[in-house]
């Protein structure tokens, strides 16, 4: 099936899971790691597809 | 779903090996058992072409475990990081990120995914080729051998 084909449904289902895991990736920066990761120099974070800044 | 990854570039210059090997043990310290529960964390450190990197990886990505590569990079290397994801984020469409989306959530457990073939294949097919099913991007592959 093309992404052009996509039920609603299916396409909510792929940015909901999408948008669980960058919610992931921020808990586990917040868990301390931002902070950790600083420590050495200035970070930068990538989640490709899209930019990821989650450690600005 | 899709392999939970993440890549962050730590920039300092020049880079120091040695505070760069004292945070490797600082993030142990924080992603312990007691702090990650289950979680285990397997380490490599090793020396590449873009600079020093620390491979975390907490518990088993196949299942869903993250992976968190952590480079010790100068602001040259990070520029081209930072060209390649730019270009990529200034080609999404709805379509291409949908796209992007299906084939990882439907390729990430394929045995040979980061083997013989990464992210950056998926991206290049949906993007430069403008496939959008995962039908056509194995075929894809096939046309490259990447895959049999």
């Amino acid at each position: 099936m093309r992404s052009d084909d996509l039920t609603t449904g299916q396409r909510e289902t792929l940015l909901h899971s999408e948008a669980a895991l960058r919610a992931e990736a921020d808990e586990l920066m917040a868990s301390g790691l931002r902070d950790v990761l600083a420590s050495y120099g200035t970070a930068r974070g990538w989640w490709l597809p899209d930019a990821f800044d989650g450690l600005a | 779903m899709a392999w939970r990854e993440m890549d962050v570039h730590l920039v300092r210059e020049p880079i120091d090996r040695s505070a760069f090997f004292a945070l490797g043990g600082r993030v142990a310290a924080l992603l312990s058992p007691a702090h990650a529960l289950s979680r285990r964390a397997a380490w490599r450190g090793l020396k590449s072409a873009r600079g020093l990197d620390w491979g975390i990886q907490l518990g088993e990505v196949h299942q869903g475990g993250w992976k968190i590569d952590v480079w010790a990079t100068g602001p040259r290397g990070l520029g081209r990081v930072q060209e390649y994801c730019d270009a990529i984020e200034k080609q999404l469409t709805e379509s291409s990120r949908l796209a992007i989306l299906k084939i990882k959530s439907e390729c990430w457990r394929h045995p040979e995914y980061r083997r013989a073939f990464s992210s950056a294949d998926i991206y290049s097919a949906v993007l430069d080729h403008r496939i959008r099913s995962v039908d056509e991007f194995w075929a894809h592959l096939r046309q490259k051998e990447i895959v049999s």
